[in-house]
């Protein structure tokens, strides 16, 4: 059991950043979990997760190219560490647990 | 990605970011930002993605993006405090002395300060524990005199209340409040005594006003027509331990009263003191019915009317209506005279009145106790200002030293403020100390009981916190400016510069130590000039003689009545030289007021005569001298009926040179006959008003009957005073009254006048010492300082053949300068301040140039004292000791 809990969000956007594996910078992101989960997410809540994320190791982070649509600033891709894959592994095992234990006539 | 033109977002939004943003975050933040404010304006447009990008940027305002704010107190200090409080503790150590002084001088100022604080706070919350005091207010009378002197009365008459409860709905309550003087007596343990403090209040009073109850209920205390409420030590005078619920006390004339209530003693800033509050009705009883009659009563009793009003804009309206109520309520001849006025119940300590409850206290004078105060504060933080100063040389190379080894100018303001607060909280525990031990003394003089734990309140402890700290900042700040203002180099290298910068930067240290001297100047100045007029007062021919003059209130009929047997029976106790008798002392109601006519020498003149009445051997028994004619005799037996003395004022007045026929017709002093006479002397002009006040013209005549006689008047001899006093008092028990034998003595009376002034001339001597005495002190540890650090100058000049007296001269020569212009810059000030405070009196001394001269002389010689001690002490130093360090 990693010592670092996840939360709903953070879940969703340690998620988004394997999804896009390899593209994940900030806008790309913010598109996916739009685009897939219909929820509206602005920089700001985005960034500050993002930032936790990387502090508690689960994210590493470089800066990319830079395009003219962002003014010549450069894009920071986001990549989840092998850390970040176990916290997320052992998430999903945790819920899974929790599934499993579901008698069947629960949801009956 | 589209190809599309960039568009840049707008200004201010991004310019906002990139102020709040952490720099390691900005780059790709602002990218993302761009890059979907680009895609919103393809998908929205542009006043959408405008609004968008606004809206995300505050959001982006949020703690995770925002930069650590780079606060000196936010980042983690504590080892270095703790460094600085040992620095602080060695500094202290190594300069005991300049550390005593410091210390000393800080906590004085503290005390003072503190002194006058809780003394101003108590001033200020005078009347306003009660539980509704805001909605209070009294009714006030601006009374037209016959003459056209309009008198501002403190109260008002027993028809008004009501008069004004019906006229007015937003009025919910009023009450009256009537003093009185009575004897009260306990008829099952024969207590009796004169009660001086005995009021009338409404039935309303308990409600109106909050004072605790002991015993009964506020609401029906008063409810009976003969209740009484007594505060609980009054209680335990006539009750003696037992329950006085229900008991009856009876007052003068076999009138029974019920005792319903027993309130706590009465705090001391409140206006209303009393020691029984009895219910209204019973005034009838004692005075008579007319005494509440709503047509009979006009003009007397005078009655203080309290009235609430809720409301505040109604009061406001009220306050504005109140000058016509009289007009459009009363009959025409009452609305000429009187005139009422509203005062905020919290004024009524303020506000100077005739007739008032208390005297008033003069705001400014409260002004200018908490301004001197504060002045003796910031003598203290000079002193500590100028040392470290002046200390330059040593700490300015620990400084330069620590900034070396990486301090920053933060850290400098941080370690001298750590040193400053250590000191001020050292200071603030001596001056604790000092105020307990001088509260006492301070309360003897003010006539309080102030303690710091009773009357210092959260707002004054959070108050001298508030004074305290920024006193530790600017203590700390001065310092901080001289040391940073240096290059770094020459503090180190102590080179010339550093010299001719420190003796060059004396112009703050000088500007404090003229500071000093100039308030310690102007507070002896101003001591002086008040025991000055003290004395002139004190010394001043009144015109009549006032020692050993013995006052007995006569509150009794029968003795008016008897009053020849009376007089005969004081008389023929030993030690009696004369009685005689007055109505009463102008002091108290002013004079008598009678519409006259002075007649002959061709002249006839109508005038209002102010007037005593008085009996005939008034004149003699007061040692009054005549300058024409004579005094009042017996012999004469148209003198009882008719003849009347002039004082000078009163000659001067109506340009009389002689008494040649002239007569005064004087209308009806008592509803009898006009009082016709001649004038058959005239008096050298007295003074039986305080020397506030103008000589006034008075005319004397001999009182038509002894009812008007209100006041024996009796002069003693000296010899064996109390003697006579105990033989006095036995032959009045037995033989003259039954009610208490009480007296005063008129130069006593005459003393309590001046007691505002006699305790202003106490406060600011003690000031002035103080002020003195820390400023004397600080300026002996900078002449310590000073001259140590010319020690070495002054070791050679000795070697090269100065005298000691020049090296003295040397080193004394810039203190004696200073004070020279501190006495200067004093001198005009004090004479303003004085000149104002000199105007309250009509009868003033003049303010001599000796007296600044001789305050200036006594600090110079305080001045020159302390530094030529310090000069001496160099001055005869063996001077091969210093040079031979280097």
């Amino acid at each position: 059991m990693s010592k670092y809990r996840l939360g709903e969000f953070e879940e969703v956007v340690l998620l988004t950043v394997a999804v896009l594996y390899g593209k994940a910078y900030g806008v790309a992101i913010l598109s996916e979990i739009e685009e897939r989960l219909n929820r509206e997410v602005s920089i700001g809540s985005l960034r500050t997760v993002l930032n936790r994320l990387e502090k508690k190791g689960c994210l590493s982070s470089e800066f990319g190219e830079s395009t003219a649509m962002r003014g010549g600033k450069r894009k920071r891709f986001f990549k989840v560490t092998k850390y970040g894959q176990k916290v997320l592994q052992e998430t999903r095992a945790q819920r899974q647990q929790l599934w499993d234990a579901i008698p069947k006539t629960a949801f009956e | 990605m589209p190809d599309q033109k960039f568009k840049d977002p707008p200004k201010w939004p991004s310019r906002l970011l990139r102020w709040f943003c952490r720099a390691e975050l900005l780059e790709d933040i602002e990218g993302d930002l761009m890059e979907r404010y680009q895609m919103r304006i393809t998908s929205d447009g542009l006043s959408k993605a405008n609004s968008y990008f606004l809206k995300q940027v505050f959001l982006l305002f949020r703690p995770g993006i925002i930069k650590h704010p780079r606060l000196p107190f936010l980042r983690n200090h504590n080892d270095m405090l703790n460094k600085y409080f040992q620095y602080t503790a060695r500094q202290l150590l190594n300069a005991k002395n300049y550390a005593v002084i410091n210390i000393f001088g800080l906590a004085v100022g503290i005390a003072a300060c503190l002194i006058i604080l809780l003394y101003i706070n108590e001033e200020w919350s005078y009347d306003t524990f009660h539980a509704e005091s805001d909605s209070i207010y009294r009714v006030t009378t601006d009374e037209t005199e016959d003459d056209g002197v309009v008198r501002h009365l403190a109260n008002a008459y027993p028809p008004l209340a009501p008069l004004l409860a019906s006229t007015y709905p937003e009025i919910t309550e009023v009450c009256r409040y009537f003093p009185s003087n009575l004897s009260v007596k306990n008829p099952e343990n024969n207590t009796i005594n004169q009660e001086s403090q005995f009021f009338f209040g409404d039935s309303v009073f308990f409600e109106m006003f909050t004072f605790p109850f002991e015993q009964g209920t506020a609401e029906t205390a008063l409810d009976q027509p003969n209740a009484v409420v007594l505060t609980h030590s009054t209680a335990r005078r006539y009750f003696k331990g037992e329950d006085p619920m229900g008991k009856s006390l009876l007052l003068e004339g076999g009138i029974d009263i019920k005792v319903t209530g027993v309130i706590e003693d009465i705090p001391a800033n409140s206006s209303l003191q009393f020691d029984f509050l009895a219910a209204i009705p019973l005034v009838r009883k004692v005075m008579g019915d007319w005494a509440l009659h709503p047509q009979h009563s006009w003009y007397y009793p005078p009655m203080y009317t309290f009235i609430k009003v809720p409301n505040k804009d109604d009061a406001e309206r009220l306050i504005e209506g109140m000058p016509s109520f009289s007009e459009n309520h009363l009959s025409e001849r009452l609305a000429e005279q009187k005139r009422f006025n509203m005062q905020p119940l919290h004024r009524v300590h303020f506000e100077s009145l005739e007739g008032d409850l208390e005297p008033a206290t003069n705001p400014s004078v409260l002004h200018i106790l908490l301004a001197v105060a504060f002045l003796i504060l910031a003598i203290g933080c000079s002193n500590y200002i100028n040392l470290a100063l002046s200390r330059g040389v040593q700490r300015f190379r620990e400084i330069g030293m620590r900034k070396v080894l990486g301090a920053g100018n933060g850290h400098i303001l941080m370690q001298l403020s750590v040193e400053s607060f250590s000191y001020l909280a050292l200071a603030l525990l001596l001056a604790l100390g000092m105020v307990q031990l001088a509260l006492p003394h301070f309360n003897g003089i003010m006539e309080r009981e102030l303690s710091l734990w009773t009357n210092g309140g959260w707002y004054l402890s959070l108050g001298t916190l508030l004074v305290l700290g920024l006193m530790g900042l600017i203590n700390a700040f001065f310092p901080y400016l001289a040391v940073t203002r240096f290059d770094l180099n020459n503090v180190i290298k102590g080179g010339k510069s550093l010299k001719v910068n420190l003796n060059g930067g004396g112009v703050i240290k000088n500007g404090f130590v003229v500071f000093q001297f100039v308030t310690a100047i102007a507070l002896l100045v101003a001591t002086f000039t008040i025991q000055q007029q003290l004395r002139f007062i004190q010394q001043k021919n009144l015109g009549l003689q006032a020692e050993q003059v013995m006052i007995i209130p006569i509150r009794d009929d029968s003795i008016q009545n008897n009053f020849s047997t009376a007089k005969e029976l004081m008389l023929s106790v030993p030690g009696v030289n004369s009685v005689s008798a007055i109505s009463n002392f102008p002091w108290e109601r002013g004079y008598y007021n009678f519409q006259s006519t002075i007649n002959g020498q061709g002249k006839s003149i109508e005038a209002n005569l102010q007037t005593l009445l008085v009996e005939e051997d008034f004149v003699p028994t007061l040692n009054m001298e005549m300058v024409q004619g004579r005094s009042f005799s017996k012999d004469f037996g148209s003198d009882a009926t008719g003849a009347f003395i002039l004082n000078e004022a009163a000659a001067r007045k109506f340009n009389i040179q002689n008494l040649d026929g002239l007569r005064i017709n004087m209308s009806s002093i008592n509803a009898g006959d006009p009082k016709v006479g001649e004038v058959v002397g005239i008096v050298k002009d007295f003074h039986l008003k305080s020397l506030h006040h103008e000589m006034e013209p008075v005319v004397l005549t001999v009182a038509p009957q002894s009812y008007f006689l209100d006041n024996f008047v009796i002069r003693l001899q000296t010899d064996d005073l109390e003697q006579y006093i105990n033989q006095l008092s036995s032959i009045w028990q037995s033989e003259i009254s039954e009610r208490p034998f009480e007296y005063f003595f008129l130069d006593e009376a005459f003393q309590a006048f001046y007691l505002k002034e006699s305790r202003l001339a106490k406060i600011f001597s003690y000031f002035a010492i103080l002020a003195l005495i820390i400023a004397g002190l600080g300026l002996f540890a900078l002449a310590a300082y000073l001259s140590e650090r010319r020690m070495k100058e002054m070791s050679i000049r000795k070697i090269l053949g100065a005298a000691v007296w020049q090296i003295v001269g040397l080193l004394s020569r810039d203190f004696v300068r200073l004070v020279l212009i501190a006495i200067v810059v004093a001198s005009p000030l004090a004479w303003l301040g004085m000149n104002y405070w000199l105007s309250d009196f009509a009868f003033r001394v003049d303010l001599h140039w000796w007296v600044f001269v001789g305050a200036g002389l006594m600090t110079l010689a305080i001045a020159v004292g302390t530094v030529s001690l310090q000069g001496l002490k160099t001055a005869r130093a063996n001077p091969v000791e210093s040079i031979q360090q280097d």
